[in-house]
């Protein structure tokens, strides 16, 4: 059995005895002290039967859920682990382990290890290499500009040179034409506006002139009617008057010459400027002509060369598209090998490197994995749904079993067959959680229980070897969902209520009367004795106490004495009352009174009290008497009276006594000294 | 005599020198048992609060539940404990540095024996009164009408002896509270010490007892109580228990003067006192009435020590503790008994609190705020909490057990308790001067307080409110 179940059925059986020990005790102190005060009640015999068989049903409830805890605690709750789904890898036999996954979880085709072999990590170097080489290659290829062919391309470079030069050429004549054009056209403007202003330089000499031929006109009718005058009469006017006008008029002669001939040159240079412009027109006329003819000439060449141009350029795209044909082949070509180079490599790389079959957890990882030897497990995989555990439980156990959550779950190390405990497992508990289960038809009340885990690593490893591994569950269903339990708790219900009637019955048969009684039992315990009114009340009645002790004593202290009469002066009824009770009254007591009194009369007297003798007896006797008189019960009164009065009559009787002894004390000493005189001589001498 | 006489005005002790001198913090072992426990204490509070800090950390609703509440239970076990510690240890320190000094004159001590049938013990306890180291005292041993023959082994040893007169009293069968009454009546020491009969003084408890009386505040003292027949588990669990709970409590509550309990076996009382009780709360009986007599001691609860001595701290009296006075009591050896008289306790306990109660209404004044702060301290978690606590535990435990849960999660809290619980012994035990070898019951005073002394405070609890009558 378990060692923890044991611990657990230990621990509640123990508590639960010794709980109901104590309970049991209490209960039996309980009811002792409940008989001891009266509080029970007579029972008839129907009741008593009634309380018997609530008794009889809460044991018998007791009992079988006792029962039912026991079968529940003793039930097996072994089950059997097998390596169902699992996946094992190995590592083969001429390889090393060189590296494994991490991780916990892996898709279908992750990698999970790595082996080693020299031999086949040179071929996939070689490969590598391979690989780059093609790589590079393809890159090459890639730069390359593409190769039309050449024959073509040369006429076709020809033909563009042509066409070039032609379009060079034409540009050329076209910008000639057009700057003959404008040189022409500007010095045409620069004629014709060298025309107009000799046009009208000349038109301004020729009114130059007019006005010259007018002056001239002018001074030469002056000078002809100055002339006249003078001929009229040389004396009228001057000679030099005469002189300046005929100067004047030759000299309007020459003005008007000279502009004539002015007017003339202009007039012939514009003619000649009309002249040179005419030529100018002609000749650029002559050489626009001369190049409009050669543009024609050089067009018409241009388009052939052009028609030239393009059918050699198509005749180059077909080949273009010829050359890049072939290249793409080329790089197919190089693809190929790569692609196959690079499925070399991965097969290399395969050979060496083991990929997850499907999707799953892996649930063992070999510590040491480079140390594993080929054909022991290096991974297993498991389902993702986890191992399965099958165990065989009550049917209430395995529906609670669904709602419960993890459950731990314990592997059992197999025996020997010397029956000897094998320890392969260090870690021995795992959880699970309920999976499925179902009703065995052939075992009514049990169901087959299946619980998805997560076993410990080693026993993984023996799973994966094939073995199967007992396993068992430590879980108990709650003890009150037991039915056994709860049977149990019904038949405990039953006599509780069938205790609880008698309780009722007994009750109602209870008498008015013993109730009343039980309430004024109660009432009066709780009430207690009155209380005292006041603190000096308490005095008085402890003052009556000591009272009594001092004459128990017989030690009476004056000053309790004169404490008594004070309490007595100042609180004479309530002192009377409350020292009596302190006092108190007994046959005993009397007898301490007496005693006291005689102590007290053979006491020497205080110096308060010495010369108060009054009488037979001492001031502290009358003092003393006279605080117990008010104070002293009939009895006690009386008694102390009888003492006084037998004490003074001890006192009249000693005193006849002492005083007849004192006559026969004196007689006698009077004879002694008359003996004594008589004899006194011998006596005398006999002393000396 | 003046009724409005103060408390302890006239104190019949006068001081002389110390009379010893030692280490104001005690001896190395009480230092270190001291230190252990002040640190479980810490570490139990801390534990505790990070616990409730926690949550329920997702754990199973009961175990969660059994986890706060064990984690509730660990806050306020540490933080009592811690404070029994650090007031225990002042007061050592606090006594050993003010120890009271011999007085000059020894006032005269009666001594009240009540005795009930007690012709087994009587003859022992009367020895040990006669070895007191005590220059002045007298013994008055009332016979409370026993059946058997303790008046006539009482009466052997009455007379005058060598510093001490026994007198033996007989009177009709009354209760202790009467026969208390009845020697307080019939003594006249200034101070009066009250034993039980099957008490066994040490020599040197009554000076010791005396010497704190040289104070004129203090009203009463209280001496440590001690189990005499250490025969069987529960007699060593109920002398753990008087270290652990009783001692521990007084030892706090004596650094304020406010003992609450002068237990019955060893107590000390100034006659001034216990008069001014009377006078105030007294009741008058027809004297020797029933075997019952009025005094400062009162019949209507079971606990009459508890009574009178919050009567006491109701008037300003203070009263303390002295560990080195030591009464060897008998405690009860069988089941039934001890849980008769854990009945009476817890009962008594019940009635003079609603009976101070009572008294608080009737005159607030009497209640002073360092009495009500230690019977809120004492009592609510002895009457209320540590019996709840300990019902719902067990509760837990019961029903974790019923629903299958492993128990070993919360073991770490009862090894912590254990810890605490053992230096917490420990140091009591050092400081009380007894055997260490109490400790090896220790286990079981767990169960020992949780079941034994809960059922008894079921019992008592229910016939209490159903104000059953009393029945010694």
């Amino acid at each position: 059995m378990e060692s923890s179940r044991v611990l657990t059925l230990i621990l509640l059986s123990g508590g639960l005895g010794f709980g109901g020990y104590c309970v049991a005790c209490a209960l039996h102190v309980w009811k002792a002290r409940i008989a001891g005060s009266g509080n029970h009640a007579g029972a008839s015999r129907c009741t008593r039967r009634l309380k018997g068989i609530g008794v009889a049903l809460i044991a018998g409830g007791a009992l079988t859920a006792t029962v039912g805890l026991i079968v529940q605690l003793f039930l097996n709750r072994e089950g059997v682990l097998r390596g169902e789904q699992l996946t094992t890898i190995r590592p083969p036999e001429t390889l090393l382990v060189q590296e494994v996954t991490s991780a916990e979880t892996v898709r279908a085709a992750d990698w999970i290890a790595t082996f080693r072999s020299p031999e086949r990590e040179a071929q996939i170097e070689v490969n590598e290499l391979k690989l780059e080489n093609h790589a590079a290659q393809q890159r090459v290829l890639r730069s390359e500009p593409l190769k039309p062919d050449a024959e073509i391309t040369r006429h076709l470079q020809e033909a563009l040179a042509e066409q070039r030069h032609l379009q060079m050429t034409l540009s050329e004549l076209e910008l000639e034409d057009r700057r003959l054009n404008r040189e022409r056209l500007r010095d045409q403007l620069a004629r014709e506006k060298e025309i107009g202003e000799l046009g009208e330089k000349i038109g301004s000499l020729e009114s130059e002139l007019k006005q010259a031929e007018a002056d001239r006109e002018y001074q030469a009718a002056s000078l002809s009617r100055l002339i006249s005058i003078r001929r009229r009469d040389e004396a009228v006017i001057p000679d030099d008057q005469y002189e300046q006008l005929r100067s004047e008029a030759r000299i309007a002669e020459e003005e008007v010459l000279r502009l004539q001939e002015s007017v003339r040159a202009f007039e012939a240079e514009r003619a000649k400027q009309k002249h040179r412009l005419h030529e100018l027109l002609t000749v650029a006329e002559q050489q626009s002509t001369e190049y409009q003819t050669r543009i024609v000439g050089l067009r018409e060449r241009l388009a052939a060369v052009s028609q030239q141009h393009e059918s050699l350029q198509r005749q180059l795209d077909s080949d273009l598209v010829r050359a890049r044909e072939h290249r793409q082949e080329q790089l197919g070509q190089l693809g190929i090998a790569l692609q196959q180079t690079e499925r070399e490599l991965a097969g290399l790389k395969d050979s060496i490197t083991i990929r997850a079959p499907r999707a799953g957890r892996i649930v063992y990882r070999d510590p040491s994995p480079q140390t594993v030897k080929p054909g022991e497990p290096l991974l297993v995989f498991s389902p993702d749904a986890g191992l399965r555990v099958r165990l065989r439980l009550p049917t209430w156990e395995a529906r609670l079993l669904a709602g419960a959550g993890p459950v731990r779950l314990q592997l059992i190390e197999p025996e020997t067959e010397q029956g000897k405990v094998q320890q392969r497992f260090i870690e021995r508990r795992f959880l699970g959680s309920w999976a499925s289960s179902a009703s065995l038809p052939q075992d009514r009340g049990f169901a087959l229980v299946e619980l998805s885990c997560e076993p410990p690593g080693d026993a993984i490893r023996s799973l994966a070897a094939g073995d199967e591994i007992a396993v068992r569950m430590i879980w108990l269903a709650p003890l009150y969902r037991n039915p056994l339990v709860h049977w149990g708790a019904l038949l405990a219900a039953l006599g509780a209520c069938g205790i609880t009637t008698t309780v009722v019955l007994s009750r109602k048969v209870e008498s008015g009367s013993h109730a009343r009684e039980r309430l004024s039992v109660h009432n009066s315990t709780r009430r207690g004795p009155p209380p005292l009114v006041s603190s000096e009340d308490a005095m008085l009645h402890l003052l009556g106490s000591q009272l009594r002790e001092a004459i128990v004593r017989g030690e009476v202290d004056p000053s309790l004495i004169a404490a008594a009469e004070w309490a007595l002066d100042g609180h004479r009824p309530r002192a009377i009352r409350l020292m009596a009770l302190g006092l108190g009254e007994d046959a005993e007591f009397l007898q301490y009174v007496e005693n006291c009194w005689k102590q007290l009369s053979a006491e020497e007297p205080a110096d308060e009290f010495r010369g108060a003798n009054c009488g037979n007896t001492n001031a502290l006797q009358q003092r003393t008497a006279a605080v117990l008189r008010p104070i002293a019960s009939e009895s006690l009164r009386r008694r102390l009276h009888f003492i006084e009065r037998q004490w003074d009559e001890l006192a009249v009787s000693r005193q006849r006594i002492d005083e007849a002894a004192a006559i026969k004390a004196s007689e006698f000493m009077s004879a002694s000294a008359a003996a004594l005189r008589s004899h006194g001589t011998d006596r005398s001498s006999r002393t000396a | 005599m003046s009724s409005d006489a103060s408390l302890p005005t006239d104190s019949p002790v006068a001081t002389a020198a110390p009379h010893h001198l030692k280490s104001p913090t005690g001896g190395r072992q009480e230092q270190f048992v001291f230190a252990v426990g002040v640190l479980l204490s810490l570490g139990l509070l801390a534990a505790a609060a990070y616990r409730l800090y926690l949550g329920s950390d997702g754990d199973a609703e009961l175990m969660a539940a059994a986890r706060l509440f064990l984690a509730g239970v660990a806050l306020l076990s540490g933080c009592r404990w811690l404070s029994f510690f650090v007031l225990s240890f002042v007061a050592r320190v606090h006594h050993r540095r003010h120890a009271p000094p011999d007085p000059t004159h020894w006032p005269l001590v009666s001594i009240f024996v009540p005795c009930f049938n007690e012709s087994e013990t009587i003859e022992p306890a009367l020895d040990s009164l006669l070895e007191l180291d005590y220059p002045r005292f007298e013994v008055l041993a009332v016979n409370d009408g026993s059946t058997d023959d303790t008046l006539k082994r009482a009466r052997q040893y009455e007379g005058r002896h060598a510093n001490c007169t026994v007198r033996v009293i007989d009177k009709p069968n009354g209760g202790k509270w009467s026969a208390h009454n009845t020697a307080f009546r019939r003594s006249q020491g200034e101070l009066i010490l009250c034993i039980d009969a099957d008490s066994r003084l040490e020599r040197s408890s009554l000076k010791h007892m005396v010497r704190r009386m040289c104070d004129e505040r203090v009203a009463g003292v209280a001496g440590q109580m001690r189990v005499r027949n250490r025969m069987n588990l529960i007699t060593r669990l109920q002398g753990l228990e008087y270290l652990m709970a009783n001692g521990a409590l007084r030892l706090g509550q004596g650094l304020f003067g406010t003992v609450l309990i002068v237990p019955g076996p060893i107590g000390l009382f100034r006659r001034s006192a216990m008069e001014k009780v009377y006078g105030n709360y007294g009741f008058t009986l027809q004297d020797g009435h029933d075997g019952r007599m009025s005094g400062p001691f009162e019949g209507d609860t079971f606990a009459e020590d508890f009574d009178l001595s919050l009567a006491i701290l109701c008037h300003g009296g203070r009263i303390v503790y002295e560990p080195e006075a030591i009464s060897r009591t008998k405690a009860p050896d069988r089941h039934f008994a001890l849980l008769n008289q854990r009945y009476r306790w817890v009962r008594g306990a019940i009635q003079v609190l609603r009976k101070f109660v009572r008294r608080v209404r009737q005159n607030p004044r009497v209640l002073s705020p360092r009495l009500l702060v230690w019977i809120l301290f004492t009592y609510v978690p002895d009457l209320f909490l540590l019996p709840a606590i300990y019902m719902i535990g067990l509760g837990f435990a019961l029903l974790l057990l019923a629903n299958g849960s492993d128990l070993l999660p919360l073991g770490g809290w009862f090894l912590a308790f254990l810890l605490l619980q053992s230096s917490a012994g420990a140091f009591f035990i050092s400081v009380h001067r007894d055997d260490l070898a109490l400790l090896k019951v220790l286990p079981f005073y767990g169960p020992y307080n949780g079941l034994v002394l809960n059922s008894a405070w079921l019992i008592s609890v229910i016939d209490e409110i159903r104000g059953v009558r009393m029945r010694w």
